[in-house]
């Protein structure tokens, strides 16, 4: 075999190995079939009585708002992680980033336990807050919103520190040299120009809190109008009544294709 | 300590900044209304002058007064930073801001200083009316040409009635076509105002067009500093010389010859003694095949190391002793079968030599 590394020839890269090719078929459907099957078998006559169910509707509407809710908090502490993250430079940023994104990978039963152990009623924080306060979380629906923006909220700080990351920090210095104090050109340089990112990330990250279930489920439990999202009682549904819980999942779908399209900008056309 | 100034500064500043085995140090002085270039080669530190007066960054050493007021004092540990310095700073690449029309930033510095919004609005479009851009005011930076974001830009910053303006390269972004037009507008914008004003360039026309001061640093340190006329006619460096197209020579006056560092010695009109820089315009050299014969004149043998056409003249870069370069017709090129390599008499009156004190 000769190596002809030298003398590349570009026409030769549009077209993959065979063994890839195949390999990336079988991907392919392997992705796209559970979608056809739920497409397929989905009991189109009876999705507008189901959608209507009280049950139905009442777990949507929690989900929807505990997600939005996740979402502008994940904003409110995110955004400034993420700023600190790409801003600064602090021996002890490696970890941080590590801390703030571990949730990505943690899964998300173990992070409902962490977070009984931390918030809960005999949890390290948790115990205090209900001496104090008399606050409890678990199993309340702050208590999901708490379970999703623990979850979520990596996603968005991912997303705006890349942003942030490709931002000319020069941008900072004009208006330093204009004026304007950090805060200022915060609010009216650094958020405006990577307003994209954010939005991105926010979308992402409520997408993720809609969706979420494990830490959910641990945390909170699974209370119908309290605590019982839709991805809790699309696996309750199942046990009795799977018709219902396709239909509740091709709900999900769409609002997931829904937030794809509201993202084509940043990734189909790559 | 009395010190007599015959015009009062409107910017003292000493700056200092160290970075390993580097070193800025320079002195400026400028007084209300002048302008004053700093010039010199890449790497020079022209641009860490700027963000050190700009607040941008700290003095290792130094004391920086404007107005009166002490932005920096490295001795009592002063060190305002930029937002609450009276100093406009304007970006080689402008860095206006993509998200705000050209209205918008103009007005930028005002509102961040607290002016409401109508009022810092029309400030804004008073500027861009002086600047000929009224009509350009919605417009967003990317809309904008060269030409017309330079001028936004120097409205923004003009617009905070800043003490000092920063210009860091105000014309490198642009092409050479409008570099000219540009150029004289912003010399007009400077005379209007009555701050202090740093331009930094490597280009030797904008420190002749827009300075009354021209300050050359090379390597960290201040080389020469002058009117830009003195400059231009007496460079004190290699590198001043070959900026305004003249040969800078060195040597030891002795009476009416000059003996140069490489040891060949030149005739002089004038008597002179000591260490003398000599000056010859590129254009005073004569090129012969062979030794020439006549007059008071200075000639040596060299030979060719390039020949280019420079606009109507061709320049010849001839190793001497002495190292010269020379400006000859292209008639002349021709008739004497100039080539790289050539052998070459070089001659120059004595009357074309400038002498002047080291």
């Amino acid at each position: 075999m000769t190596i002809t590394e030298q003398n590349p020839v570009r026409a030769k890269a549009s077209r993959p190995p065979y063994l890839l090719f195949g390999l990336a078929v079988v991907g392919v459907a392997f992705l796209a079939l559970p979608l056809v099957g739920l497409l397929a078998r989905a009991p189109w006559r009876s999705v507008p009585s189901i959608l209507r169910r009280d049950d139905v509707l009442t777990a949507l509407r929690l989900s929807l708002e505990t997600a939005t809710i996740s979402t502008v908090l994940a904003l409110l502490l995110g955004v400034p992680i993420a700023w600190c993250l790409a801003r600064t430079r602090f021996p002890a940023r490696p970890l941080l980033r590590a801390l703030c994104t571990l949730p990505l990978v943690l899964p998300p039963v173990a992070g409902g336990i962490a977070l009984l152990l931390a918030y809960g009623r005999h949890g390290v924080v948790g115990e205090w807050l209900l001496r104090a306060f008399g606050v409890s979380l678990p199993f309340t629906t702050a208590g999901v919103v708490v379970a999703e923006t623990f979850v979520a909220m990596p996603f968005l700080i991912v997303a705006v520190e890349g942003a942030l990351r490709g931002l000319d920090a020069r941008y900072d210095a004009a208006a330093a040299s204009l004026g304007a104090s950090r805060l200022f050109t915060f609010r009216h340089v650094t958020l405006p120009m990577v307003a994209p990112g954010v939005a991105a990330g926010a979308v992402l990250c409520w997408a993720r809190a809609l969706g979420e279930f494990g830490a959910t489920i641990t945390f909170a439990g699974s209370y119908p109008g309290t605590t019982q999202t839709m991805p809790l009682q699309v696996y309750l549904t199942l046990q009795n009544d799977p018709q219902a819980a396709i239909v509740l999942s091709l709900l999900l779908l769409a609002v997931s294709v829904a937030v794809l399209v509201g993202l084509r900008d940043r990734w189909w056309s790559r | 300590m009395t010190i007599i100034d015959v015009e009062p500064s409107l910017l003292e500043a000493r700056l200092t900044v160290s970075r390993g085995d580097w070193g800025l140090d320079i002195d400026l002085r400028i007084a209300a209304g002048g302008v004053t270039a700093l010039l010199g080669p890449n790497g020079a530190g022209k641009s860490t002058a700027l963000q050190a007066l700009a607040g941008l960054l700290r003095l290792s050493d130094g004391r920086v007064v404007l107005d009166g007021d002490v932005l920096d004092d490295s001795r009592s540990g002063v060190h305002l930073p930029a937002e609450e310095r009276r100093v406009g700073l304007v970006f080689q690449d402008y860095l206006l801001f993509p998200h705000l029309s050209a209205r918008d930033n103009v007005a930028f510095g005002l509102r961040a200083r607290g002016v409401g919004r109508l009022q810092a609005r029309e400030t804004a479009e008073r500027w861009l009316s002086r600047m000929g851009l009224a009509a350009h005011a919605a417009r967003r930076p990317k809309e904008l040409s060269g030409g017309q974001a330079q001028r936004v830009a120097l409205a923004r910053a003009l617009a905070t009635a800043p003490r000092l303006l920063l210009l860091d390269e105000p014309l490198a972004a642009l092409d050479a076509g409008t570099r000219m037009s540009v150029r004289t507008d912003l010399r007009n914008h400077l005379d209007e105002f009555d701050g202090a004003t740093v331009v930094v360039t490597h280009d030797p026309l904008d420190a002749l067009v827009l300075a009354d001061h021209v300050v050359v640093i090379e390597n960290g340190k201040v080389v020469q500093a002058g009117t830009p006329a003195q400059v231009a006619r007496q460079p004190r460096t290699r590198y001043v010389a070959s900026l305004v197209g003249l040969n800078l020579l060195r040597g030891e006056a002795r009476g009416s010859g000059v003996v140069l560092t490489d040891g060949t010695t030149l005739t002089t009109v004038e008597e002179n003694n000591g260490p003398v820089f000599v000056v010859i315009r590129p254009s005073a050299i004569g090129v012969y095949a062979g030794q020439p014969h006549g007059s008071p004149r200075n000639s040596w043998p060299a030979r060719l190391t390039s020949v280019e056409q420079q606009g109507h003249a061709v320049r010849l870069v001839a190793a001497g002793p002495p190292d010269t370069f020379v400006d000859v017709t292209p008639q002349a090129v021709a008739e004497l079968g100039l080539t790289v390599g050539s052998s070459v008499w070089l001659s120059v009156k004595a009357t074309d030599l400038l002498v002047y004190q080291r």
